[in-house]
């Protein structure tokens, strides 16, 4: 049941490395906003994957994974434009 | 309804079970409030109404009244201001400038008043940030506190929105797992068994309120904890990646309206006019204006309208501030529209059901009070099942503490914001006073009293008589009188007085029910109570 | 008002099948003991149906407001209903104690 912090992080940061990823759409701002507004619906998404996985060791890797996944994005965008600056 | 393994229903019952018992209370209360901001707008017309109704909360002279505070306002609070009408139509207007407190965290600071639409005249001026502007709020300061309780339990943010987020994802998990636990759904839509086993009508009572309330529980969560995660750590997360830290620019980016800067000082353009454009233009009540660099040549009038008739989506109407002209119509979120733009806006209808008028608010009202029902009656349900272990003993207490103290806490808020505007004394000390000294004698009640039914009967009593006895309240503090209220036009005042004493007749008439049906409670009937373990366990 | 109107309309319409399938809901009336016919299977499947209905058409015009109303108030008037008959069942012989 440690899937609870772990999962609420895991989900902020798939937020936020969301807006890296998603299509901007036609007004420039649908990797923004659409992250915000579905933030509930990918916590509840990956909460009861981690609860529902049999192999307690497959859920960890899973949601670790998408979280290191995020955390190499974001560092990636963030030192590419301090260097851009 | 949905074939699961028996370890995975267990798992799913215990989330379902356990999440409850950490958060149900706190949920409750966020719900309660809920229920109560739904009117919140009709709490504020109701409890500060001007003499008479006013027709026109934007009428001819707006531009006047907020043209003539704008020069008593120091220039650096120009960079943006709004105006919209809040408590008995009062036009609340505030001149403000973002800056960022101690901690880093943006706020507004500058000068706020309000204008009796009527006649044009001020009615009050502050001065401060945001928030203290707000705690000085006399007329609006009752609906403020439900929906402040509502909205973060009237913690600091973040931490107040951060934990009104989690009881949202909370109420999230208990929608899906008791839609996904739950066998028979459809087969008992109406079983609700009230003779004989208690805990078989507790079972009963739970579910089928669950039941039909599922969906609504599931967007009312979602929508909920999207506005909480938003503001407490969604927006500041995404400009820290995509902006560099700066909310500011995000907002702007997001909104959509082109920063081009141009400081060259210049005379803004009449508001009356721009207002009776929009007006023709959308073919809608204008509801909020938001006007960017006052007096400055880049001035930029953003007028948003009510929804129209039909529609759960509708443009805003962006104007030249200094030479009054229409510039174009624009979704609230982009320049365009976009999947998440409309994703956006379709949260505040879902989550507020304010969309068509008093209808839809009652509707809500009563989802949201089903959503309250299903809550305690979870936790009744939850020590009931473990009456005989002591240690439940102090939930169950607690539940009936919380489930009847805080309608009536609540009620007593208002007990103190009434008497204390009329002594002229700081009226959100005198609310949070009362109610935290009501909240604690339901306490000492709930944990001295051996009877659980005792005290249900005497704090539902309490909210009974409370709320009956809050129109006359009202008309004791120098409320409007009925036949005056009739006269001029304050049609809600007169509605709500009698809902809160119809609310309140309701409360003692379901304590004469409970009178009545108790002792026919009958012996334990054990193929029922087998019936309601297994489909609860299975 | 357009959409309330709608909606009132729908709402009605909802209404009546809706009554129907509760005062004739097998597991209800079993467990009152009551010797009323209960709905079958097919009717109870027919009644829903038309409770939807209503519901199915304000989405294919597009009365979205209209919608959300709708399912508001067939949600919370169907608790209410299920609470009201658990409590007073109408020309129900129900037999307190016969168990």
């Amino acid at each position: 049941m440690l899937a609870g912090p772990l999962v609420f992080i895991c989900a902020a940061l798939v937020m936020s490395g969301g807006a890296l990823w998603l299509p901007k759409g036609p007004a420039q701002i649908d990797n923004i906003v659409l992250p915000i507004v579905l933030f509930p619906a990918i916590w509840a998404a990956f909460f009861f994957y981690a609860c529902l996985d049999r192999r307690l060791g497959r859920a960890y890797a899973v949601i670790g994974g998408l979280s290191l996944l995020h955390v190499a994005m974001i560092a990636a965008h963030l030192l590419a434009s301090r260097t851009g600056a | 309804m949905i074939k699961l393994s028996q370890e995975r229903t267990k798992t799913l019952l215990a989330i379902h079970g356990w999440s409850a018992v950490f958060l149900g209370l706190l949920l409750y209360a966020v719900i309660l409030t809920g229920v109560a901001s739904v009117f919140s707008e009709e709490i504020g017309d109701w409890s500060a109404p001007l003499s008479t109704d006013v027709r026109d909360p934007f009428p001819a002279g707006t531009d006047a009244m907020i043209r003539g505070l704008a020069e008593t306002v120091d220039p650096q609070f120009h960079e943006e201001m709004f105006f919209f009408p809040r408590a008995g139509d009062r036009l609340y207007v505030f001149f403000h400038k973002h800056e960022t407190d101690e901690n880093g965290k943006p706020r507004d600071r500058g000068v706020a008043a309000e204008f009796d639409p009527r006649t044009g005249n001020m009615i009050e001026r502050r001065e401060g940030t945001g928030e203290e502007i707000e705690a000085g709020d006399k007329a609006n300061a009752l609906a403020h506190f439900m929906v402040d309780l509502h909205v973060r339990l009237h913690l600091r943010n973040p931490w107040g929105l951060l934990l009104t987020g989690v009881l949202g994802l909370a109420m999230l998990v208990a929608a899906v797992t008791g839609f996904v636990i739950h066998r028979h759904l459809i087969r008992e839509l109406f079983t609700l068994r009230r003779r004989g086993d208690k805990l078989l009508t507790a079972r009963d009572t739970h579910v089928i309120a669950g039941t039909w309330n599922l969906p609504f529980a599931f967007i009312l969560a979602f929508t909920g904890s999207y506005f909480s995660f938003g503001g407490a750590f969604g927006i500041p997360a995404m400009a820290m990646v995509a902006f560099g830290g700066d909310q500011e620019k995000m907002i702007e980016t997001v909104i959509g309206n082109p920063p081009a800067e141009d400081k060259t000082p210049a005379t803004m353009a009449n508001l009356d006019a721009m207002i009776a454009d929009v007006r023709a233009r959308s073919g809608a009540e204008l509801s909020f204006v938001q006007v960017a660099h006052w007096g400055r040549a880049d001035a930029l009038v953003t007028m948003f309208v009510n929804y129209r008739d039909g529609e759960l989506f509708g443009p805003s109407y962006v104007y030249g501030g200094a030479d009054g002209q229409f510039r174009y119509a624009k979704p609230n979120l982009g320049l365009v529209p976009s999947a998440g733009g409309k994703l956006f806006e379709l949260m505040a209808p879902l989550h507020f059901g304010n969309f068509a008028g008093v209808f839809s608010k009652a509707v809500w009202f009563a989802l949201g009070f089903a959503g309250a029902y299903v809550t305690i009656t979870g936790l009744l349900l939850w020590t009931q099942r473990r009456r005989e272990q002591p240690a439940w003993e102090h939930l169950a207490r607690a539940t009936h503490w919380v489930g009847y103290g805080l309608p009536l806490a609540l009620t007593a808020a208002a007990y103190g914001y009434f008497p204390a505007r009329t002594l002229g004394a700081d009226v959100n000390v005198a609310m949070m006073s009362v109610f935290m000294a009501t909240a604690a004698v339901a306490a000492a009640l709930s944990w001295r009293l051996a009877s659980l039914e005792t005290i249900k009967r005497l704090l539902l009593g309490a909210t009974g008589i409370g709320l009956i006895g809050l129109p006359l309240l009202r008309l004791l503090c120098e409320g409007i009188g009925w036949a005056s209220a009739f006269t001029h036009g304050l049609h809600t005042v007169l509605a709500m007085d009698l809902a809160l004493a119809l609310g309140g007749a309701l409360c003692l008439w379901s304590l004469r029910r409970v009178t009545r049906t108790a002792p026919t409670a009958g012996p334990q009937d054990d193929a029922d109570l087998d019936d309601a373990d297994e489909a609860h366990r299975a | 008002m357009n959409t309330n109107l709608y909606a009132a309309l729908t709402l009605a319409l909802s209404f009546t099948p809706l009554l129907r399938i509760a005062l004739r809901d097998p597991k209800r009336l079993r467990s009152l003991r009551s010797r009323l016919a209960t709905a079958t299977p097919a009717e109870r499947r027919w009644l829903a149906t038309l409770t939807l209905l209503p519901g199915v058409a304000l989405c294919l015009i597009g009365q979205w407001p209209a919608f959300l109303i709708w399912i508001g108030g067939v949600t919370a008037g169907g608790w209410t209903l299920a609470l009201w008959f658990s409590r007073s069942p109408p020309s129900v012989e129900a037999s307190p104690s016969g168990h």
